[in-house]
């Protein structure tokens, strides 16, 4: 493979030739030029002034981009007070007259519009043949909340926002180690989004950092607006149902990716971040179990897998056994079943799928509702379609019990684009064993299993821990065994630096010394 | 070239599609059955009409009542002690033509997936219904994990008798022998014993009292029916019952009573823990001889005697009353089996596994060897439990009686 470590901007095409695109020593041409660039910009602010009553120039800038009270205390206010015959040539003023924490200088006006336009904004000054770039943007971004899709009992409330400034930060904060490298590159035409590339040196495998870069250097696309569209571009197998790529608003949980010796990518312009590389485990590791003591989190961790399985093969199991293995139905049980599906006139693989759509359906509907209208949709919905339908005699009252609860099972996975492929493969196995029978559910089982095998997240296998079997991380794997158990980080990281926490460390009063 | 290879491609993998396609084939959705087209069967009883014909009664599911039954509670008019399920029965020429003829009057399929209990009335049992049983076995439906039952009379009479703690007469049969054995005897172990050297065999023997009135006459399990040459040949009931029980480990919830010491009120009450019988051939002056070794444990509920069973040699008293008690009937049954020529207690077997050779010579003549045949009964019973009352009632703690 081709080894690339710069990362070239793409652009649009070439600039169109009639443009002079080098700025010239003359401020009304360098305006016209830059006016050429942007076209019919009607939120550009042209403001022309005079420095030290001397010196003609411009600030361009947008107004919601840029930080107005600075532009107006420190740019205009000292540019204007500058008094006479002090120097006014471009350096001094860039150097003396100017209190702004980080200035460019730019000799394109091509280069200055793309300055313009990401907030910062532009000092051009009269017979010079340089812009000064002000780095003052500042824009409305959303404060750092609580993520609501990944909410915890215990931990951090922090979550990721759209700024990836804001991110950077709440990421060195989490880390304060200089190991911490935070790479950065652009990927889009059109948006251009930054994107940043963490790891931690040292921990993560520098083949698996390589890795990423190559693949992320590969996209050429128009636009980045969502960690989604990198997932989708850099995924090892694009019609997998499983996700390759984690994804997260939780700030302690990249931290922790990044410990365990993972890459993280952020996007400017999304609160997601995606963890690479993937395993089935880790989608079944929740950050509560981390935080709340192991052997509660043992539990619910067993459960999920628990819920997991109920979630993909509970239909399925049932459709198998009510129409083609009645014998394996406790007579009891069976008897009830019966007598609650005597009314209904469907048959039951299509009263399965019927509910199993009238719960996809409300789910979506709740969704895309706004949210207050959402919940009573939902409740309406849940009511209706359970409540009447039972009593309409439609479907059978297992049937509800059934669906909702594979619904509700499938809900526990601590990352919901599992439980998107579990949905998915519902379906398949509902199919398979209205048609097929047990044998059905188990041709889904053991295609589910073989593709599992086989499938990989940036060359770790999707199963890691259990197979290839690696004893020593199957303390976080089923169960979450305590901290002072888990010595080693997981087989991704790095090899000659597994070693997160010294041996020995069981806590105990006659450790310390204490009496 | 291109195209050669896809092609080639194309053929490898239809080439490993193929087992797969075939076996899909094998199954899919036109063996499935809906479960509300399926007349299930929970229990089937067989019997002999006088002409010689063989009746097949069929207890099903009936979803209709049922939900009536467990709906609101306005339309309990229903009941009346019908259960959840209906009786239907056919006559034909054997078992599986009573089923055909049976399923004319179905408008679902027969279903025996869920079948529990067979049972069998007395007339064909005496008749001997091996014959029928083929049918039984053959069907690949039907688990072997049915329990077959003998029952008094005729078994439409057992079909029509009412109980009311049990929904199904399935149900009822079912934990009627989960509560009388430790572990019921099932289809498969039948024929395993049917068809064993000894041909013999035994079922338990429902009796329905006469008089079915609303009061009492309920069934219940009585006995032994025993088998002998796929016959019925007689029943043990009683004490032998309780006997045969001990012999074969399948003592469960039983009581007994027992005098000890010699004093006026002397009856002590007990039920058994746990007991462990081992049939032990030994050979005599040239001759077999059995040993029934019986180990017990029992736990006493009742003393009416003033005895304290708390120290030991008044325990060992009642532990000899006891043994001497499990001696008395199993011997006696065991005389009564023999003059049935019914080897149920497997004595053959137990001389097979300890010397396949000598029985090969016994095997022959072993329906004239077995009731002749000598044998001891040897019981332990271990004392382990008093209950709470360490000193019998009324009885001043002072005076204590040497026995």
């Amino acid at each position: 493979m081709k080894k690339r470590t710069s990362f070239p901007l793409k652009t649009t095409g070439e600039m169109p030739s009639s443009y002079c695109t080098e700025l010239v020593p003359s401020l009304d041409r360098n305006v016209e030029t830059l006016k050429g660039i942007l076209g019919n910009a009607d939120d550009v602010v042209f403001r022309p002034f005079r420095i030290g009553m001397e010196l003609d120039a411009q600030l361009v800038y947008i107004p919601d981009m840029s930080d107005r009270l600075e532009i107006d205390n420190n740019v205009l206010r000292p540019l204007m007070m500058l008094a006479e015959g002090q120097p006014k040539d471009f350096s001094s003023i860039k150097n003396l007259a100017l209190p702004i924490g980080s200035i460019e200088e730019s000799v394109d006006a091509y280069a200055c519009a793309k300055q313009l336009i990401k907030g910062y904004p532009l000092l051009l000054l009269e017979d010079c043949d340089r812009a000064l770039v002000l780095k003052i943007a500042k824009w409305d971004k959303r404060s750092v909340e609580e993520p609501e899709t990944e909410t915890s009992l215990r931990g951090p409330r922090e979550g990721f926002t759209e700024s990836i400034s804001t991110n950077l930060s709440l990421m060195r904060r989490k880390i304060q180690s200089v190991n911490l490298k935070l790479k950065s590159l652009r990927i889009g035409r059109d948006t251009e989004t930054e994107i940043y590339i963490a790891y931690m040196e040292g921990i993560a495998k520098p083949a698996m950092i390589q890795e990423v870069e190559n693949r992320l250097s590969r996209i050429d696309i128009d636009s980045i607006l969502e960690t989604g569209y990198i997932e989708e571009l850099t995924e090892d197998d694009p019609y997998s149902p499983f996700p390759q790529q984690q994804f997260t608003e939780r700030v302690d949980i990249a931290a922790a990716g990044l410990l365990e010796g993972r890459v993280v990518i952020l996007v400017d312009g999304t609160p997601d971040v995606l963890i690479v590389p993937v395993t089935l485990v880790t989608l079944l590791q929740a950050a509560d179990d981390y935080y709340n003591r192991s052997l509660y989190s043992s539990l619910l961790r067993m459960l999920r897998y628990f819920a997991l399985f109920i979630s993909l093969m509970l239909p399925a199991t049932y459709i198998a056994l009510l129409t083609f293995h009645q014998e394996m139905i406790p007579n009891k049980l069976l008897m009830s079943i019966v007598s609650s599906r005597e009314e209904i006139p469907f048959p039951t693989i299509v009263e399965v799928l019927m509910m199993q759509m009238a719960f996809e359906v409300l789910r979506e509907a709740g969704l895309r509702l706004p949210r207050q209208i959402g919940s009573a949709v939902t409740i309406v919905g849940a009511l209706v379609v359970g409540e009447a339908a039972v009593s309409a005699g439609l479907v059978s009252a297992p049937i509800v019990i059934i669906i909702a609860f594979t619904g509700i099972a499938g809900f526990t996975a601590p990352h919901y684009s599992l439980e998107f492929s579990v949905r998915l493969l519902r379906l398949l196995l509902i199919l398979a064993g209205g048609l097929l029978g047990i044998l059905g559910v188990m041709y889904g089982l053991i295609a589910i299993a073989i593709h599992l095998c086989t499938l990989r997240s940036f060359g770790v296998p999707y199963l890691s821990p259990i197979t290839p079997f690696a004893a020593n991380e199957m303390k976080d794997a089923v169960v979450r065994a305590p901290w002072w158990t888990m010595i080693m980080r997981p087989g991704y990281s790095r090899k000659n630096n597994r070693r997160r926490l010294a041996p020995g460390k069981r806590p105990n009063p006659g450790n310390g010394g204490e009496r | 070239m291109r195209k050669n290879k896809s092609i080639s491609v194309l053929i490898q993998l239809c080439k490993r599609l193929l087992p797969l396609a075939a076996l899909l084939s094998l199954t899919g959705c036109w063996d499935s059955d809906e479960v509300n087209s399926l007349a299930i069967v929970t229990s089937a009883g067989i019997d002999r009409t006088k002409d010689g014909a063989i009746e097949l009664i069929l207890e099903i599911v009936a979803p209709q009542q049922q939900q009536q039954q467990s709906g609101t509670g306005q339309s309990s008019g229903q009941k009346g002690g019908k259960g959840t399920t209906i009786v239907r029965y056919a006559i034909g020429d054997t078992a599986a033509d009573a089923q055909g003829r049976l399923q004319w009057k179905l408008p679902r399929t027969i279903y025996w997936g869920q079948l529990q209990v067979l049972v069998v009335g007395e007339e064909l049992a005496r008749d001997g219904f091996r014959e029928q049983l083929d049918y039984l076995v053959r069907v690949n439906e039907i688990r072997l994990r049915v329990m077959p039952f003998v029952t008094h009379g005729k078994a439409l009479d057992f079909f029509d008798s009412h109980f009311l703690l049990e929904q199904t007469k399935a149900g009822f049969l079912q934990s009627e022998a989960a509560r009388v054995f430790h572990k019921p005897l099932t289809l498969s172990r039948l024929v395993q014993r049917l068809s064993s050297d000894e041909d013999t065999a035994v079922l338990p023997f429902i009796n329905i009292p006469e008089d079915r009135g609303d009061r009492g006459g309920e069934p219940y399990i009585k006995g032994y029916a025993v088998f002998n040459q796929g016959r019925m040949v007689g029943t043990l009931t009683g004490n032998s019952f309780l006997a045969a029980k001990w012999a074969t480990n399948q003592l469960k919830n039983d009581v007994e009573t027992v005098n000890v010491g010699n004093e006026s009120p002397a009856r002590v009450t007990y039920t058994t823990l746990a007991a462990k019988s081992r049939l032990i051939p030994i050979r005599k002056n040239g001759e077999w001889q059995m040993n029934i070794r019986i180990e017990s444990e029992i736990n006493m509920i009742q003393n009416t005697s003033r005895l304290p069973m708390a120290e030991p040699q008044n325990a060992r008293l009642l532990e000899a009353a006891a043994a001497e008690h499990i001696r008395e009937v199993v011997t006696q049954t065991v005389r009564d089996t023999q003059r049935m020529h019914a080897d149920i207690f497997a004595f053959g077997e137990a001389i097979k596994r300890r010397n396949p050779h000598e029985w090969s010579r016994l095997e022959p003549q072993w329906n004239r060897f077995y009731p002749e045949m000598d044998f001891k009964v040897e019981a332990s019973v271990k004392l382990r439990r008093i209950g709470m009352n360490s000193i019998p009632l009324g009885r001043q703690h002072k005076e204590r009686t040497k026995p």
